[in-house]
């Protein structure tokens, strides 16, 4: 069963990949097709899908089969949240993977541009913000205090 | 121009199959987008039914409308329950608990509908997140520098997917509302020996119903939100065609 400082360390971690993807994004804007920078995107997007895959299954292990007919509501609340975080990563890990061989595709092309690669990492980030929601949603600041105390 | 391009890489009887999908898909989609809607609507409303009468049975009581009489009289089986009724919910609510009677009957409907609609969309979710892992890798080709007008397509097959994983989640909290349901006995007798617990069911259930409908609001506006990307992608497909 999942705690709130749970629901934290999970925000914290896809907050890390959020900032990732949006510097992953200005990183593919201004990148020229074909160069080391390719490289530099490969393994930094690399990284950020290793990053949300695992945020996915640690989500899957807490929310422990999905929410439940329980009698308490804050820890039924939490499984809702975690449950709901999980939903968008699934598509975020998907786009991300076709990465590489889209940078590739981008140096073959005529003219050279990586353009297309801004097609999935901006899904990522959209999807990886949307994972974000429900679990900031779902912390009771009154829990968290305890938490700390 | 880039649609010349593409039809280097991808037969023109595939593109016109995808152009296919794309019109009636997209038509699909705006239906969807109001349905998903109207049934989140419904479930929410159906929450607040659930709401009146969970809150009511952990208060104490409202005093009876009528001096005492003899509840088990059967010419009074139709009269309603003051301890489990309150008085100025039910023509809102529509939910009757009467001396004579069993289970109400509305409450065996509101469990039919959310062991229907939380079963279809527990299937048709997983259907559609299946599809969309195959469409995904079938569509690939379209994810290319040479095609930018296709690439909205992309879009639309991942949102789908996220979607498609909020209605499956939505109808299994559907099922949990059900099954919270169905650990409460309906009965009068049955409802005043635990008052108070019975309302946290029925506050448990709603809540639940809730988090589905909320589910279904985000995939509707999400859809909604699909609707210029597949205009886009239409585009794409009336230039290709134009050559």
């Amino acid at each position: 069963m999942t705690s709130t400082s749970n629901l934290r360390r999970h925000s914290k971690d896809l907050t890390a990949q959020l900032l990732e993807l949006d510097a992953l994004l200005d990183l593919v804007s201004s990148s020229t097709a074909g160069t080391e920078d390719s490289t530099v995107i490969t393994i930094r997007s690399q990284a950020i899908l290793d990053s949300l895959a695992r945020i996915q299954e640690n989500l899957i292990e807490v929310a422990d089969g999905g929410p439940k007919a329980i009698m308490d509501q804050e820890a039924a609340f939490r499984t809702v949240a975690i449950s709901e975080a999980e939903l968008p990563l699934e598509s975020a890990i998907m786009v991300l993977a076709e990465v590489p061989q889209l940078l590739e595709k981008a140096a073959n092309a005529q003219p050279p541009s990586n353009a297309v690669v801004l097609v999935p990492v901006n899904l990522a980030y959209r999807h990886c913000l949307e994972a974000l929601m429900p679990l900031v949603a779902a912390v009771d600041p009154r829990q968290l205090q305890r938490t700390e105390a | 121009m880039q649609s010349e391009n593409l039809t280097t890489t991808i037969p023109q009887g595939d593109l016109n199959g995808r152009h296919n999908i794309a019109w009636y898909h997209r038509e699909h989609m705006r239906f969807n987008a109001n349905l998903i809607l109207e049934i989140g609507v419904d479930m929410g409303r159906e929450a607040n039914r659930l709401k009146v009468f969970g809150n009511y049975w952990q208060r104490e009581p409202e005093t009876p409308y009528t001096p005492p009489f003899d509840t088990s009289d059967r010419r009074f089986s139709a009269a309603g329950c003051p301890d489990l009724n309150p008085l100025a919910a039910i023509a809102g609510a529509g939910i009757l608990f009467m001396e004579g009677g069993g289970e109400p009957e509305e409450i065996r409907l509101l469990k039919s509908k959310l062991k229907f609609e939380g079963d279809r969309f527990v299937h048709k979710g997983q259907w559609l997140i299946d599809i969309m892992h195959l469409t995904w890798k079938a569509d690939l080709p379209l994810l290319d520098p040479a095609t930018p007008g296709a690439w909205p397509w992309a879009s639309v097959i991942s949102l789908t997917l996220r979607g498609a994983k909020q209605r499956r989640m939505a109808g299994t909290m559907l099922l949990v509302a059900l099954d919270h349901l169905e650990q409460v006995d309906f009965t009068p007798a049955g409802l005043r020996e635990n008052r108070a617990e019975a309302g946290k069911r029925l506050l448990a259930a709603a809540w639940a119903m809730d988090a589905a409908s909320r589910l279904f609001a985000e995939n509707a506006a999400s859809l909604t939100h699909d609707d210029p990307y597949m205009h886009d992608y239409l585009e794409f497909f009336a230039d290709s065609t134009a050559r």
